[in-house]
């Protein structure tokens, strides 16, 4: 570009991402010199918030770092408070909080998908807009995040912030009429959230594939959700209290979230890298659903995070089918707990990816410190490398708007959560 | 935020005055999108939630659907407020045929006893929507959780004027209304405009104040011409407006007794 110039463009700040942001690049003879994922957002404090408080805090006060994956926070806290005190939570109780968990992902992937990243591919400025043209798809996408709430309620009391969890299990078990009438709503989802895969997989994608690490949690049997150990598709396999061994987190000063690197390289967390290290732990109806696509797997366009979704909703509709067939309540719904000084550590696959935690409580299980790594942090530096990537390989000659439209649907393939990382968008072009 | 449950304590008052016999009340939190699920085969539903206008703590105000259409922003995954559910409610052609949104402006200063009056304010005004002649066998009477400041650029109809309302978001009755409320926008903004200036030009004792004596002397007439006229539309539109300051520790001429609604309630007589 011979021009010179610098430009502002005011994107619509909270246009289907969340959080405060912007973007900062300056390009010159077609070649982008720097580029900045500027998280603005101000700090939230939620781990100093945490010591001192009491372990039966802990639960309630996570599941305020984010209104979309509040199970996710509470998932990985307990199982970290239960690991410090050297209990262990009944088959039963894992069974149902894989259960929840699946209500989550549930409603997270279906609004992401029908309401946010739909509208980039579909060619419109919102879901709202959308929803004229297509308003079967958008009802579907409503109709399957009520279910996924419906899931949490059933555990959670609420789909906000639940409340049905404790350290040792939940206070009481699910009434089994609601299990039962949750249980014929989802099977008459199933055909709905089967043809979803191949929907997503008709959408016009873009081709664009980038070389990355992809980083999830790996079960010995199932498609990772609730537990499992922390593997890359470059031979990582580690435990869970290991994380740290590899994996750094650093403040860069044009971000108020921590950036994570795993050996100090950008990583990849999210639909996209569970599906390409998990894909063969899928159930077979799943599976055979995902096979029908033709979709190659692992996958190195980062715009079939779309289909990555739509997979996991499948997998998570039949899952939670198959457990609510089996659904028994039990009583009480929980394992004693004595509390004592200890160090735990947790680790879950919430909807926008791997979710790490640790505390370390005193004698009485109060917190004396707390770590809490989002999936949002872990992605941010691979986000700046595929912006960087994708916006050369798209082609700087477009004009402002251009770019920034290809900008932020590159950024909302990751459904970045900046509440979470802290907690989007403004770009600033500058062009030599 | 303070006074964030307004809605839900607006339900229980509903509940307490009887009128979950001829309504269903549901608390809803923070529904985002399911709201549009919410309205699925609803002929009539009032929404009731806190609000922030720039008015009054306890202000009551029906708001119509066509400005809090206006207002909403494209969606977020979190940030799916009242008036984007409302946008893409009107988007899918399911906006309940009687639809009424009661908004109750909230704040840090919001006393229980300014409170109170708010509540019974919204109960009054959904008996006066109630007693209408009914126009479906369905009724529903929801509450949902704000986000954030969801009615800052609506129209804001004054309480009283539903009672002539027929139930459509937006009627002739409610031309002169909003003309009205119209004005009243200006007047708070030109009284927030000026104390702003005020306040900025603000010089400590012994130096030079920024502005002329006459215009402060002006400044001070505006606000009272200012706060006559809001007095006039009030009084006008049947508001009752109470926002003379007071100190804490001044005695309340008003006390406000508690009523036990159910012990007024007719008992069924016994056989």
């Amino acid at each position: 570009m011979s021009e010179n110039r610098e430009i502002r463009i005011e994107v619509p700040v909270l246009a289907r991402v969340e959080g405060e942001g912007a973007l900062e690049l300056s390009a010159s003879g077609g070649r982008i010199e720097t580029l900045r994922l500027r998280i603005f957002e101000p700090p939230r404090y939620f781990e100093k918030f945490l010591e001192g408080r009491g372990h039966q805090e802990v639960l309630d006060v996570v599941a305020r770092i984010c209104g979309i994956c509040p199970v996710a926070y509470q998932m990985t806290a307990v199982q970290a408070l239960e690991q410090a005190f050297g209990v262990q939570a009944s088959p039963w109780v894992i069974r149902m909080r894989r259960l929840m968990y699946c209500g989550e992902w549930l409603q997270s992937h279906a609004l992401h998908i029908h309401l946010l990243a739909l509208p980039d591919f579909l060619g419109f400025e919102s879901g709202i807009a959308m929803a004229a043209r297509h308003p079967e798809a958008v009802r579907r996408g409503l109709r399957l995040q009520r279910l996924g709430n419906d899931l949490i309620r059933l555990f959670g009391g609420r789909s906000v912030h639940p409340v049905g969890m404790r350290v040792g299990g939940f206070h009481r078990a699910p009434d089994p009429e609601r299990a039962a009438t949750l249980l014929e709503e989802l099977r008459a989802a199933r055909p709905e959230a089967e043809a979803l895969v191949a929907f997503t997989a008709s959408l016009d994608l873009p081709q664009d594939d980038q070389d990355f690490t992809s980083v999830s949690l790996r079960h010995e049997s199932e498609y990772p959700l609730y537990s499992g150990r922390i593997v890359s598709d470059r031979g990582l396999d580690l435990a869970v209290e290991d994380y740290p061994k590899h994996f750094q987190e650093s403040h860069v000063a044009h971000s108020t979230a921590l950036y994570a690197h795993l050996d100090g390289a950008p990583y990849l967390v999210g639909p996209l890298a569970r599906l390409n290290l998990n894909h063969d732990r899928l159930s077979p109806p799943a599976r055979a659903a995902l096979d029908a696509t033709g979709l190659q797997l692992p996958s190195r366009n980062m715009f079939h995070s779309v289909i990555a979704r739509a997979v996991e909703i499948h997998e998570v509709v039949l899952e939670a089918i198959r457990l609510l067939e089996s659904y028994r309540p039990e009583e009480p719904a929980h394992v004693p707990v004595t509390v004592g000084a200890g160090t735990g550590f947790g680790a879950t696959e919430a909807p926008r990816g791997l979710l790490w935690h640790r505390y370390a409580l005193d004698a009485a299980g109060k917190v004396r410190s707390a770590q809490i790594v989002p999936p949002t942090s872990q992605n941010q530096a691979r986000i700046e490398h595929d912006l960087k990537r994708s916006l050369e390989a798209f082609g700087l000659h477009n004009d402002d708007d251009a770019l920034r439209l290809r900008g932020e649907t590159v950024i909302r393939n990751y459904d970045p959560c900046i509440s979470c990382a802290t907690h989007f968008l403004k770009v600033r072009i500058q062009r030599r | 935020m303070a006074g964030d449950d307004l809605g839900w304590a607006a339900i229980e008052a509903l509940k307490d005055a009887g009128l979950d016999r001829v309504a269903e009340l549901l608390l809803l939190d923070r529904p985002g999108p399911a709201l549009v699920d919410h309205f699925q085969g609803r002929n009539r539903v009032i929404l009731i939630d806190a609000m922030h206008a720039g008015l009054a703590p306890g202000s009551v105000r029906a708001l119509s659907l066509q400005e809090l259409v206006v207002s909403a922003r494209p969606p977020s995954s979190h940030g799916l407020g009242l008036a984007e559910a409302l946008a893409l409610a009107r988007a899918l052609d399911c906006i309940p045929k009687h639809l009424h949104v009661i908004g109750i402006e909230t704040g840090p200063s919001l006393d229980g006893e300014t409170r109170s009056i708010a509540i019974r304010q919204v109960v009054q005004l959904i008996q006066a929507i109630l007693n209408e002649t009914d126009p479906g066998s369905d009724r529903s009477t929801r509450r949902r959780h704000p986000h954030r400041n969801e009615a800052r650029d609506s129209a804001i109809l004054p309480v009283d004027s539903t009672s002539d309302d027929t139930g459509s978001p937006m009627n002739d009755n409610d031309a002169s209304a909003a003309e009205l409320t119209k004005e009243q926008r200006i007047l708070n903004m030109m009284r927030k405009v000026l104390t702003d200036v005020a306040r900025d030009t603000h010089a400590p004792p012994g130096t030079k104040h920024a502005l002329t004596e006459r215009t402060i002397t002006g400044i001070r007439d505006c606000l009272s011409l200012i706060s006559a006229r809001e007095q006039e539309l009030a009084e006008a539109l049947g508001d009752d407006r109470n926002l003379r300051p007071r100190y804490a520790d001044e005695p309340r001429k008003n006390t406000v007794v508690p009523i036990n609604i159910d012990g007024l309630k007719k008992r069924p007589k016994s056989d």
